[in-house]
């Protein structure tokens, strides 16, 4: 099964999307997940959500009037999906897209609402969470997402900060001297054959 | 309204939005054609960093320091976290990571032809390092503007970690090349196998390069073949000739005008011989990843049986 994977980089931060694993179970997903995408030291938490349970809006021009499409999905599995989750009155986990410019950033937790469908949960997202623009939205039952324990949490990811050579600043002389001997040169080119001068 | 008047609004939105700097989102309406290049270099793109375990994998028993043992062993597995960044990315654009896999193990794949090359001494890893990783550095640079987004930010993840793998690399081959005779004789002997392929990284010259032109004009690439190589020559020329070491290209000159390095002549033939397959490793590398993949069977087999139990 494919899983949806968030990262949390720093308690005062909101869960943001940074890719997916596959795995047999939502226990495997996160230690995928934890592997994958926290070998270097800026995660504190991660949740993973089975691909399946995630409702998605795209970004479409005409779609302001709230044309909802399922991601990667075929017509009869969002049918599927609904009769799964039947229509009781269900808190869903609302995660968004706001802006063009952090390169980093896709859909980020922003709270939950409740609602009986994942379409009205978006609606319900768009009135609680207004933004000047929301380019995704993407809605799951809050149940479906798999959190790593908080207790357990310092020893998933403080191991990383103690391989400080996974860091680019380690090489920070490599850097320095790079520079030096770019300049070196560049200095000594006076348009002369760099055969001839050596 | 006709079908085709409706894709040609759709197109002329599409591409709007790519000049207005949007990132396109999976799910968005996209051409065809975009969908398939992408698939097309993405695939291409994560297979090579599977494959590109195999050279340096081989040399994490034969580190010789427990220092760069746990920086080899680090990086390799890197290698293997960008591969499964980009099997993501590729995902999202409708293909199963089952059927992206079933191709590299049948050969059907492309990955960058740097990987057929044979890892000889241990200057080699160091070699790898600064250039085959500088080199893709400076591919994933332009990349990482790339309009689609989530190729765009698996590519700004890659390229903050892939620094660490030019620098490591490059303090390796500074202290060899200033090392024993011994030292900088492996790390010139380096240097004289690896500089011509990793030229070639970059692919064919523009003129020679035919999906460039609307790749360009649909953000996918933001800079051609032979600007991002120019770029890389420009940067590497000076600090391999700041450490003593020669380049082996006669040809090479650095041209006061345009303030370029030029190099000579890239041999192509032997180029396209490595991609139809018949590089010094291709057939090494093709059957160690199969069997790599068979001997796993038995991990799948268990973590799926604990699922099903539970």
């Amino acid at each position: 099964m494919r899983y949806e994977i968030f990262k949390q980089d720093a308690p005062n931060q909101p869960h943001s999307n940074i890719g997916s694993v596959h795995a047999p179970d939502a226990e495997m997903a996160l230690m995928h997940a934890r592997d994958v995408y926290g070998r270097r030291p800026n995660a504190v938490s991660m949740w993973a959500v089975p691909e399946s349970e995630i409702y998605a809006t795209s970004h479409e021009p005409e779609a302001l009037s709230l044309e909802l499409s399922s991601k990667n999905q075929a017509p009869e599995a969002q049918g599927s999906w609904l009769m799964a989750h039947g229509s009781r009155l269900t808190s869903y986990a609302v995660f968004r897209k706001t802006s063009q410019r952090r390169s980093m950033t896709y859909v980020a937790y922003a709270g939950t609402v409740a609602a009986s469908t994942p379409q009205d949960a978006v609606t319900a997202a768009m009135h609680k969470f207004p933004s000047p623009e929301t380019f995704v939205w993407w809605v799951c039952p809050e149940t479906a997402i798999s959190k790593t324990e908080a207790e357990a949490a310092p020893s998933w990811f403080e191991p990383a900060k103690d391989k400080v050579y996974r860091q680019q600043s380690y090489y920070g002389d490599v850097a320095r001297q790079s520079r030096r001997q770019r300049a070196e040169i560049a200095s000594k080119l006076s348009g002369a054959d760099p055969h001839e001068d050596a | 309204m006709t079908q085709t008047t409706d894709i040609t609004l759709k197109l002329a939105e599409f591409e709007a939005r790519i000049a207005r700097g949007e990132k396109i989102e999976p799910g968005d309406w996209m051409p065809d054609d975009y969908r398939k290049q992408l698939i097309r270099m993405i695939s291409q793109h994560a297979h090579s960093e599977i494959v590109g375990m195999l050279p340096e994998g081989n040399y994490i028993t034969r580190a010789p320091s427990l220092r760069r043992k746990m920086v080899l062993i680090a990086k390799v597995q890197d290698e293997a976290g960008h591969g499964q960044y980009l099997y993501h990315a590729a995902e999202t654009l409708g293909i199963s990571r089952d059927e992206l896999e079933q191709a590299l193990l049948a050969g059907k794949a492309k990955y960058s032809s740097i990987f057929n090359y044979p890892t000889l001494n241990w200057a080699d890893i160091g070699m790898i390092g600064w250039l085959v990783d500088g080199a893709a550095i400076k591919n994933q640079t332009m990349l990482a503007h790339c309009s689609y987004g989530p190729y765009s930010r698996a590519m700004v993840r890659i390229c903050a970690e892939e620094t660490f793998h030019q620098r490591q690399g490059k303090e390796m081959i500074v202290k060899y090349a200033q090392g024993t005779p011994n030292q900088r004789q492996m790390t010139q002997d380096s240097l004289n196998r690896w500089w011509w392929p990793v030229l070639m990284m970059f692919g064919p010259h523009d003129s020679d390069s035919p999906n460039s032109e609307v790749l360009i004009r649909w953000g996918v690439k933001t800079q051609s073949n032979d600007t991002v190589r120019q770029l890389f020559l420009d940067e590497v020329v000076p600090e391999l000739m700041a450490i003593g070491l020669q380049i082996p290209d006669p040809q090479l000159r650095y041209d006061a005008e345009s303030k370029h390095w030029k190099h000579g002549p890239i041999d192509w033939a032997h180029f396209w011989q490595v991609v139809k397959g018949n590089g010094p490793m291709n057939k090494e590398r093709l059957a160690t990843r199969n069997q790599a993949h068979d001997n796993g069977a038995w991990v799948r087999d268990a973590v799926t049986a604990y699922a099903e139990r539970k």
